[in-house]
């Protein structure tokens, strides 16, 4: 079985050559690819002189155009699990590796990686806490379906949703979105837990102004998936 | 209503603005197709600015008291759909140069890895020749 892990890489001359270097090494049975979102710092080239396997965009696109691009690249390629990994140290090898045990033996469409099934490790903070088990009810009240952690970044994609994603995907915040798209597609998503760390560098994306935005844009996508 | 000076100084920027309009969509820097409603914006200005009386019958026809407040109220109106169509249009675009941004992207690091290919056995092959000789 083919499996991809697609690295979205805006400005990561830093820390671009580590992460790759960390997944060739530890992801056993994935191939990968960057996703160069039009960078404007060195990121290309240091590809380009590693060898790395980069699709690198001329215009930027923003992180969802970027990481659509990787879904493309993954149906194009015949690969049957897609999995987004960011540079930032949040993702731990060893679970998205059980993930795609997961997602081969139960044949599922998406598997989900929460931290609120056993409640280890970082728990975000409360406020956090609030909006997410918001969207989970959201979710529940459109599909019947309970996601407990819907705004996870864990999210390994089997081939039906990696074709689902090449042609639709959101173009920011799309990890609630999809999930409602998905469960109403009638395809099957389960959740297995995972242990995730706090970021080690860097600022989430998600600031107190943004998750104004966030909360109001991610509702209306739901809703109006609800009525597609 | 409206004094006669007004009407032919109302005549003189419109017929300025038609010859604008049709300058840009002549050197191709304005779409025919946008520029359709600004030229209807004109045309329609043009006869109420003409039709003496015109402005009064439509006032009067839609219930407003004022002509002026109607005149405020249809270009705030016009304003709006206008804005509204281009947001429309810009999304469209958007979502075009997005799906073209991905293929070139993906097209030219396909004709990349030939390259590289390419090169590679370029080398084997001068190999292969420096060795027979």
């Amino acid at each position: 079985m083919k499996k991809l892990i697609i690295i979205p890489a805006y400005n990561e001359a830093e820390s671009i050559e580590a992460t790759v270097r960390g997944i060739q090494s530890k992801m056993h049975g994935f191939d990968y690819v960057v996703i160069n979102d039009c960078s404007t710092d060195e990121t290309p080239d240091i590809c380009r002189k590693n060898n790395f396997n980069m699709v690198s965009l001329p215009v930027n696109l923003g992180i969802g155009g970027a990481v659509q691009t990787g879904y493309i690249y993954a149906r194009d390629n015949g690969y049957e699990i897609a999995v987004q990994m960011d540079g930032d140290g949040q993702h731990d090898v060893e679970f998205v590796q059980r993930m795609a045990e997961h997602l081969e033996k139960n044949k599922l469409d998406m598997v989900i990686g929460s931290r609120f099934i056993t409640h280890e490790g970082f728990q975000s903070s409360r406020l956090r806490r609030v909006g997410i088990s918001y969207f989970t009810w959201l979710i529940r009240m459109c599909t019947g379906k309970t996601i407990t952690d819907p705004t996870s970044g864990y999210r390994m994609a089997g081939r039906r949703v990696i074709e689902l994603f090449a042609q639709d995907y959101p173009k920011d915040y799309p990890e609630p979105e999809t999930a409602v798209k998905i469960l109403r597609r009638g395809m099957n998503v389960e959740e297995i837990p995972v242990v995730m760390r706090e970021r080690q560098g860097g600022v989430s994306s998600i600031s107190m102004t943004k998750s104004v935005y966030y909360m109001i844009k991610v509702t209306l996508a739901i809703l109006i998936e609800r009525l597609r | 209503m409206m004094t006669l000076k007004f009407r032919l100084i109302m005549a003189a920027i419109l017929l300025i603005g038609f010859v604008i309009i049709i300058n840009m969509v002549r050197k191709k820097s304005l779409d025919l197709r946008y520029a359709l409603i600004w030229l209807a914006l004109i045309a329609m200005i043009l006869v109420i600015v003409i039709v003496p009386g015109l402005l009064g019958v439509i006032t009067h026809f839609i219930g407003i008291y004022d002509a002026m407040n109607m005149v405020f109220f249809m270009g705030f109106v016009f304003l709006i759909v206008v804005t509204f169509f281009l947001t429309a249009a810009l999304s469209r675009n958007s979502n075009r140069i997005k799906a073209l941004t991905q293929q070139v992207a993906l097209l030219e690091k396909q004709v990349r890895d030939e390259a590289v290919k390419v090169s590679l056995k370029d080398e084997a092959s001068s190999e292969d020749a420096e060795r027979r000789i």
